[in-house]
Parts: structure tokens; sequence; C-alpha cells
């Protein structure tokens, strides 16, 4: 059985094991700098950006650091679901020839495990290179290179700091113990062999592989309720119902964590009825085309487009505090104007993460579809109207997702800063900070359609491929 | 009379005992029923009196069975003659589609050209099925041209596979 | 005497280092029926993407109404083969996520119709071919013979001078295939188009006014006119 899944990863060729690899590292890393951030006692003993160097920050930090891991697990899921149609085939004829479920399972597992657990017990490395880049400076006591205020709270006061040099974001006075190092490592790993086992699930049912005769259930939208119970979390901690302090913490991260659950799992959903509104009233024919791709299977598109919703929030959270930043503070403080410029570099970064996992999407869908594309082009219709229907099914999955995020980011980062600042703002104000909003609305979904324009381009050779007629074979 | 056809066919590769003929053309035709000697022999008269074949050469002791045959230039283009014609198309039993087919196959000239010729004929007939079963409305007529279709479908799809098993230099391969 | 509406002239087609099409050259007029046959793998579906402008051949040229369609670029092509020609394949050719009817509309959406314009020209033809009734179906609902009655309305419905039928009966048993056929032939009998039938069924052949045999990418034998 191992052997077996070794020649499968084998043919199923290096790049797709090195993404997975890769991706696994990189996310391993990442939870392993979140894990240090957290690590740090309440006076960090080396020079750290504020951002860390603060505990009030440090939290948010770090869990926005766990949560870029989101988009990378997204991509993760994608390029596991690579090579579907080939994969189900193969499962379906070991099915054929007496494989239990359990073994196919295992295979499975060990085809996406196996690549995982490398990247996973790659991860530290990552880490240390990424600490050697950006790691703090350690402080000689005494030579106080700037003063800490441990008493603030963002992003209503201003902190002076006297000077911060560079980068320094990854702690080095402090390190993961050994045992949390491989506790995550076997994480990541285990999540990773999982995700292999569960990508085939269906597959275990039926020898016969899944013919798509019927139409399959419309997905519901259960992600609603997580996003109104977080967004209720938020309110309800916000009232002062935990106090301040630890508690009220804890309660608004677990309550920013389900509003983010709840939009990854509504990516489906918002796909459906995007697609189903598109199609109804089109004479557009890549758009009839997109819709009805959309309709029939909004589950993939969906989930591709997930990602687009997290950044979303993250953009909207980042608009209120810039325009909290600029419209109630009394002057500009350089530490947030960093620490925007750094998450909105983490947030094209992520932008760049999604135009992958939008691509790895568009081409696996090309693969299962060639026929059909051959079909349709010797029928007549032109390769572009192809392409701008590829282009339609991901901006009518994301672009719902992308002003959905936005806004409940806004909102919920609004309510959180509305707390803790002071009622002295004017009407004016007000008007200035929602402006600021719409603006950062239009920035995020600029950026995604530049992402989703970037995808689709990149996927064109493997259109023109899928489309070609030697996939009209008939003998 | 086929007969007589085949048997020039077989003289024209070299000539020949009445006791081989009979043994090539039974080995020729299996499905047809083994050809008696009396019958051979007298085959083989009317070919030598209308001067198809002529005698080569007797054995000591004289008597038909020791008698060799050989083809006549004459005889030569009554077998060419023979096979330059395509069979017409029926679905009665195809004796004489397949002892052409064969012979030609055999000698290796042409044969592409006589199965080109017998494909066509055949097509003509069916295009012709077709179109009555198309102009009439009888149900019992409709089956039965259904029938005739069928089976002038089998000779041609068996055409083809005879077609096919020709070595390139047109000679039958083994 | 019957004007040429479709030729080729020694087209010559490769894939890689296997010649599919080694010089090929018909005349089509304008209503006939031609049937193309020959052994599997002997380029009769290449021969029938450079007659519809599918493919580009290597050598040789097309022409349809007198104009080359070979050295046309890839959107005029597409162009012409949409208005001009209709395709129907083996199976496999609707959009499995589209209705049956928005599947036949397709053609005229692409053409700039509106969507209500287009739905109406659909219907009809569907209706024509006694398929109707399944509009709003799905492809992956209907039965063998009533997706290609389908894709037929698909191929026909922007009004074609040819018609191009790859095995459009492969998949389908004998009464179900004769049945297409008849519908396919009536269809285009009715308006004059003309028909290139690319078949290795005999009986299907029987079916066309005349008959051309490929083989190793080159033609043996011309059938008879009728």
């Amino acid at each position: 059985m191992t052997r077996l899944a070794w020649t499968f990863l084998r043919s199923a060729g290096w790049p797709r094991a090195a993404l997975l690899a890769g991706t696994t590292a990189v996310a391993t890393a990442l939870v392993l700098v979140a894990l240090t951030m957290l690590l740090l006692p309440s006076q960090p003993v080396e020079a750290l950006f504020s951002l860390v160097a603060q505990p009030g920050l440090r939290y948010g930090t770090a869990l926005a650091t766990a949560l870029l891991v989101l988009p990378l697990l997204l991509l993760l899921n994608q390029v596991v679901r690579l090579g579907t149609a080939t994969r189900e085939r193969r499962l379906a004829a070991l099915r054929l020839a007496g494989a239990t479920p359990a073994q196919v399972r295992r295979i499975g597992a060990i085809e996406v495990g196996l690549p995982c657990t490398v990247g996973a017990a790659a991860g530290p490395l990552v880490f240390a290179v990424l600490r050697t880049l950006l790691g703090g400076q350690q402080v000689i006591p005494g030579q106080g290179q700037h003063t800490v205020d441990l008493t603030v709270t963002p992003p209503s006061d201003v902190v002076t700091y006297s000077s911060y040099s560079g980068l320094q974001l990854i702690p080095t006075s402090v390190a993961p113990a050994w045992w949390q190092t491989v506790a995550v490592v076997v994480l990541v790993a285990a999540a990773g062999v999982v995700t292999g086992a569960l990508a085939s699930r269906h597959l275990i049912a039926s020898p016969l592989g899944v013919s798509p005769r019927a139409r399959r259930p419309a997905p519901r939208p259960r992600g609603l309720l997580l996003v109104g119970t977080g967004l209720g979390a938020m309110a309800v901690a916000l009232a002062g119902a935990f106090g301040l302090g630890r508690l009220e913490q804890a309660v608004l991260m677990a309550g920013i964590l389900l509003v983010v659950l709840g939009v990854i799992s509504l990516g489906p959903w918002v796909a459906f009825r995007s697609g189903q509104r598109a199609g109804r009233r089109t004479s557009d024919p890549a758009t009839l085309i997109a819709a009805g791709h959309l309709v029939s299977d909004p589950r993939p598109a969906g989930r591709a487009a997930v990602a687009v919703g997290v950044i979303g929030i993250g953009s909207g959270v980042a608009a209120v505090m810039e325009a909290g930043l600029f419209f109630y503070s009394s002057s500009i403080d350089p530490f947030f104007v960093t620490s925007f410029a750094l998450a909105g570099a983490a947030l094209v970064l992520v932008l760049l993460v999604t135009a992958s996992t939008l691509t790895v999407h568009a081409a696996e869908s090309l693969v299962d579809r060639r026929r059909v594309l051959a079909a349709l082009v010797a029928a007549g219709t032109p390769v572009s109207v192809l392409r701008d229907a590829l282009r339609r099914e991901a901006m009518l999955a994301a672009m719902p997702l992308s002003v959905g995020g936005v806004l409940i980011g806004a909102v919920a980062a609004g309510a959180v800063g509305m707390g803790s600042m002071s009622s002295t703002v004017g009407a004016t104000a007000n008007l200035a900070g929602l402006l600021f909003v719409c603006g950062q609305v239009a920035l995020t979904t600029g950026l995604t359609w530049a992402a989703i324009r970037i995808a689709i381009g990149a996927v064109a050779p493997r259109l023109l491929r899928a489309a070609a007629p030697a996939n009209l074979r008939t003998e | 009379m086929s007969v007589s056809h085949a048997l020039l066919g077989i003289l024209a590769q070299g000539p020949a005992h009445g006791y081989d003929l009979k043994r090539e053309h039974d080995s020729r035709f299996p499905a047809a029923k083994p050809l008696a000697y009396g019958q051979v022999y007298a085959t083989l008269a009317r070919l030598e009196r209308d001067g198809d074949i002529e005698i080569a050469e007797t054995a000591q002791g004289g008597g038909p069975e020791r008698t060799v045959y050989a083809l006549t230039p004459e005889g030569r283009r009554t077998l060419d003659d023979w096979l330059e014609h395509a069979e017409p198309a029926g679905p009665y039993p195809a004796d004489e589609l397949v002892r052409k087919t064969i012979t030609a196959l055999h000698l290796g000239s042409d044969a592409a050209g006589l199965l080109a010729r017998q494909r066509a004929q055949h097509m003509a007939r069916m295009r012709e099925l077709v179109s009555e079963k198309n102009a009439g409305s009888d149900l019992g007529a409709q089956i039965a041209l259904d029938h005739t279709i069928a089976h002038l479908d089998a000779d041609l799809r068996w055409l083809e596979t005879a077609a096919a098993r020709m070595a390139p230099n047109g000679k039958v391969r083994t | 005497m019957s004007e040429v509406i479709l030729s080729t002239r020694a087209v010559e087609k490769s894939f890689g280092r296997t010649q599919a099409l080694r010089g090929v050259s018909l005349e089509l007029t304008r209503g006939e029926v031609l049937a193309v046959t020959g052994p599997s793998g002997s380029g009769k579906s290449t021969l029938l993407h450079c007659l519809s402008g599918i493919l580009r051949p290597e050598a040789g040229e097309v022409r349809y109404n007198g104009q080359r369609l070979d050295d046309l670029a890839e959107a005029p092509r597409t162009r012409l083969r949409r208005r001009e020609f209709g395709i129907v394949l083996q199976f496999g050719q609707l959009v499995p996520e589209l209705t049956v009817e928005q599947n036949v509309a397709l053609p005229l959406l692409l053409e700039g119709h509106a969507r209500s314009a287009a739905r109406t020209a659909a219907r009809a033809w569907l209706d024509r071919l006694d398929v109707g009734h399944l509009a709003i179906a799905l492809p992956g609902e209907l039965s063998g013979g009533e997706a290609q009655r389908a894709a037929l309305a698909r191929a026909l419905v922007t009004g074609p001078q040819v018609v191009f039928a790859d095995e459009p009966t492969g998949a389908l048993d004998t009464v179900g295939g004769e049945a297409l056929l008849d519908v396919l032939l009536s269809a285009t009998r009715e308006r004059g188009a003309s028909v290139v039938l690319v078949t290795h069924d005999n009986r299907v052949a029987a079916h066309a006014d005349r008959e051309v045999v490929l083989v190793d990418g080159a033609f043996t034998a011309a059938g008879v006119l009728s």
C-alpha cells in the first residue's frame, strides 16, 4: 500500500508535492512565530516593534499572524484537490480492483500526508530564517533606546517612541520549547494527513466514482449563524459583560474567530446565489456559462474565493483603525503608519496567495471540462468567451465576499473602536470615517479584481490546451 | 460457373494435377462443400474444350489423374475478366462473392481494386434499399428490408476485414 | 450541375510525427449528403475538423463558397463556423451545467441576440425535433437519443449551410440511430443544407448520396453518384 502511494506521489509530479511541502513549511513557521510572540514576558528584554512589544497589541498581532495561516491552508486545500479527476479515476479503479475503503483512505492520506510532513518538519528551519531576517535586537540595559508605555491601548491614544530601528517583529529572546515546536510540527503535519484522507472521502462510498447526473443540493447559509454569533459575542463583550482584561480579550478574539470561520463557510452559498442571480437575466454567453457552472457546483469556487473574504475582513478592520488614526488622533505616529504599512504588505501577499488559489481552482476545473470546452469551440464559441467565463465565475464568487468581508470587518472594528473611544468626535469626522471605509472597499475590491485577472491570465495557456480539438476525440 | 473460375485462379499460380486442384480448392474454400473428383475432371474437360486450359504433360500410364494442366493465355483473359467485374450485391448465399474475393487475394493483382469496386456495388444497393425503406410505410416490408440491409452490411464488413488481412504487397498474409 | 459549396485541395495535416491526412481533395455540392467512411484511425475526424475550420491544415487549401477558410485568423474562422456550419458529435457536447434550452440558445447569444429572442428560437427548434418538453432539463437527465436531438437543435439554430456530423449515432442503438439520422437528414434537406457524415457504420453511410473512403489519411475509392 505504501509503495503504491509512493508511485502515485511520483507520478503526480514534483510541483504538486513541492507546493504542498512549501505551503506547510510556511504555515508551520507562522504558527511558531505566533507562539513565540505569546511566550514573551510583559516586559521583553529586546528591542521589538511595538506591535509585538506591547502586551496589549501583542495578542492581536499573534492572532493576526496565526490568521495569516488561513489563506495558506486554503491554498493547500486547493492544491490537494489538484488533479481530482485523475485521482478519482485512479482511486475508483483501485476500488474496482478490490481495495477496501480503508486502504483507499490510507493511500490518499499518504499521498498528501508525506509532503505535508516533510514541509512541517522544515517549518522550524523557515522560522529560524525569518527570525534572522526579522528578529528583535538584544537590548543592553541602561542604554535606553526607547520608552515603552505599557498602559496604552490603541488606537485612540498616541504613543511616542524615541526611535525604533528596522523591522523587528520576531522575538529572539524567547523561543518555543522543543516540545512546543514538535507539537506544532506534528499538528500541522497531522492536519495535512487528515486533509488528504478527507479529500477522497466521497470516493470511498462507491467504486464507480461520482457521476453528476442529478442536481446536487444547494448550499445553505449556515455560516450566517456563525457570523451572527461572533458579532453578538463581540458586542456583548464590548458592552462590558465580561469586564476589562483577559476575559474580555479572549471573548473578543473568540468572536473574531467565529466571524472569520462564518465568512469562510459562507463561500459556497455566496457563490451559488451570486451565480443564480447572474444567470437569470443575462444575455451574455460568458456570464451564462459562468453562472451555470457556479450554480451546478458552487463548492469549489466558493472555497477558492473564501480567501478573498478573509482579506476583506482584515481590510475592513484596517480601514476603521486607519480612520481612527487620521481623524481621532492629534498627530500621526510613525508607529501606526508602519504598522499599517505592514498590514497592507501582508494583505498584498495574501492577495497573491489568493490569486494562486484561484489559478489552481480554475486550472482544476479546466481539466474536468475538457471535452465540453472543446465542443463549445468546435460549435463556434471564441476562446475569449471561455476565458471571460472563467474570469466572471471567479468574480461572481469572490466580489460579494470581498465587499461583505470589508463591511463586516469595518463594523466589527468600528464597534471595538467605539467602545474605547471618547465621545467627543463630531459628525463630520464620522462622515469622513465612513468615506474612508468606502474608499477601502473600493481599494480592496480593486485589488481583488486585479488578483482575479492575474489568476485567469496565468491559466490562459491551460484553457487553450483544454479547448483544443484533440479533446474532441470520439474513437 | 464459379468453380471453373476458381480452378482457373489456382492454375494461374502454376500448372497442377487434378488431384492437387481439388485439394487446393478445398483448402481455400473450407466453408464450401468439398469437390468430388468427378466434378473436378468434368470441369477440367470443359475448360480444355473451351481453350482456357491445356495439357502440359502426361505422366506414364495416361489417365486424367496423372495429367498436368496449365492455364492458356485465353484462360488468363477469362480469369481476369471474371475478376474485373464485381458481383451483384445480394443476400443470397454469396459463394460467388467469396470465391472471387479469395481468388483475387491469392493472386494479389489489384485485389484492392476489386474490393473497392465490390464495395461500391454493395453500397449502391444499400442506398437503394434505404431509399425504399424511407419511401414505404409498411412495417413488414421495413423489417424485410432491414434483413437484406443487415446481410449486405455483413458482406461489406467481411470485405473490409479481408482487405485488412492483406499484406501491403497485395498478397495474403501468412 | 450543382454548385460546389465546400472544397479541399491536397490538404495535409500532421500531429507530431503522425501524418493524419496525406493530400486529400474533395468537393461538396449544395444540398449533398456526403459520407466519409474508413477504418478507425484513418483520419476521418481530422478531415472533418479541417473542413469545418476547427483545425488548420499544414498544406493545401479549404474553400467555403469560394473563399479560403484555412488562412483565416481564429476569430473570423470561429465566427464563420458559428454562423455557417453546424457540428454534431458522438457525445459530450452539451454544457452539463446549462439547461437544454440554454445550450441550444448559446450560439444565438454569441451572435448578440437578446435572451428572450434566443430562447424563443431555441424552443422552436427543440419542438421541431420532438424534445421541446425537455427544455428546462439538464443534459445529464436526458437519454442518449434525446441528448443527440438537443445537440442537433444547437447545430441547426443559426441556420447553417453545412452540417458536420462525427459519428452522431455511435452511442445509440440501431433504431435510435436511424431515428436520429432521419430527423437530421430531413431537417437539413428542408433548408437545402449539405451534410458531411463521418461514420464507420456502413448502414449509416448508406443514407448518404455519396461516399468517400479514407484509409491511412488518403482516399482509396469514390462512391457512385446515385
